[in-house]
């Protein structure tokens, strides 16, 4: 399989490059294509290349020491991923690039695309682009970290306190409950309780009265509860 | 007070609630599962009926009592 410099303009970083350019990079780099569930590196490798993914589909994982797992990115065709090393010459890869299917993608030298920056603004611009929508996406991932892990929380305490003290009336479930004991239960403060519960009534999912929770939507509260929102 | 009686000709109904459903004929479990239903070990099992459970997920309540009912308890030869 060959590739058509002109191609290369579909990636982004790489959009306003011009056709000598692109030349460069497909003629001084190196196609790799590797099976379904293959690494095109590991997690802690020297950061020696930069890619722009082909074909198939690459999936970016980071392991903690006890060896769980978290899927950072999905990385499409004619995405460019792993450009860390071009930045700084002594990186090391921070995740793990796994194949979902059969993949190629063209392995370009970190050092040549270092060398490249000094005198193309458009490289910088591109990978600066690149970094700014990973940042702006992982602080969206940290405030939803942050504050739905409550909601889930919340969700999974009341649906505990309703099997155990429920009544059931019509399609509803009431729980005699305040929000003081719903906070003490799910070790939480009243303003985080009592924020939630009217952000979940205006969605209809429960009505709040004196010293007492209806649950207008049991099975709403489940999917919060699972994380299936 | 009512003997429950574990047999095969106990027939699932729509007023049924999860908990009632899983304690009188517990392999219908299964058929929860198949149809990717959260019902076993939920929460609210005691609350929802398998009509509720059948609006919830969307299925047709007969097609689902008749999966329920049908389901074969695994003997042991």
């Amino acid at each position: 399989m060959k590739i058509n410099p002109t191609d290369l303009h579909q990636v982004p970083v790489l959009k306003e490059a011009p056709l000598e350019d692109l030349n460069l990079l497909v003629e001084k780099s190196i196609l790799r294509s590797i099976e379904e569930d293959s690494f095109f590196f590991f997690q802690g490798d020297n950061a020696k290349y930069a890619y722009v993914l082909v074909t198939g589909m690459v999936k970016l994982v980071q392991s903690n020491p006890a060896g769980q797992q978290v899927n950072l990115r999905t990385i499409k065709e004619w995405e460019m991923f792993a450009a860390l090393g071009a930045i700084r010459p002594d990186a090391t890869y921070p995740v793990a690039a796994q194949a979902l299917e059969p993949s190629s993608a063209l392995a370009i030298e970190s050092d040549l695309l270092r060398e490249m920056m000094q005198t193309r603004p458009y490289l910088n611009f591109g990978l600066m682009q690149l970094m700014t929508g990973y940042i702006q996406e992982m602080q969206n991932r940290y405030r939803e970290l942050a504050t739905e892990k409550v909601e889930r929380r919340l969700a999974l305490t009341i649906l505990r306190l309703a099997s155990q003290i429920g009544i059931k009336s019509g399609e509803s479930v009431e729980l005699p409950l305040s929000q003081q004991d719903i906070a003490e239960a799910a070790g939480s403060t009243i303003y985080t309780v009592s924020r939630t519960l009217s952000e979940w009534e205006k969605r209809g999912l429960i009505e709040t009265g004196r010293g007492r929770i209806v649950m207008r939507n049991p099975h709403g509260l489940v999917e919060l509860a699972d994380g299936i929102d | 007070m009512y003997i429950l009686h574990m047999d095969e000709d106990i027939e699932v109904q729509s007023h049924w609630t999860v908990d009632e459903t899983l304690r009188q004929k517990p392999e219908t479990s299964r058929v929860f599962v198949k149809h990717r239903m959260q019902c076993v070990g939920c929460y609210i099992q005691k609350f929802c009926t398998i009509k509720d459970v059948a609006e919830i997920y969307q299925v047709n309540l007969n097609e689902f009592l008749k999966s329920l009912n049908n389901c074969e308890v695994k003997k042991q030869n």
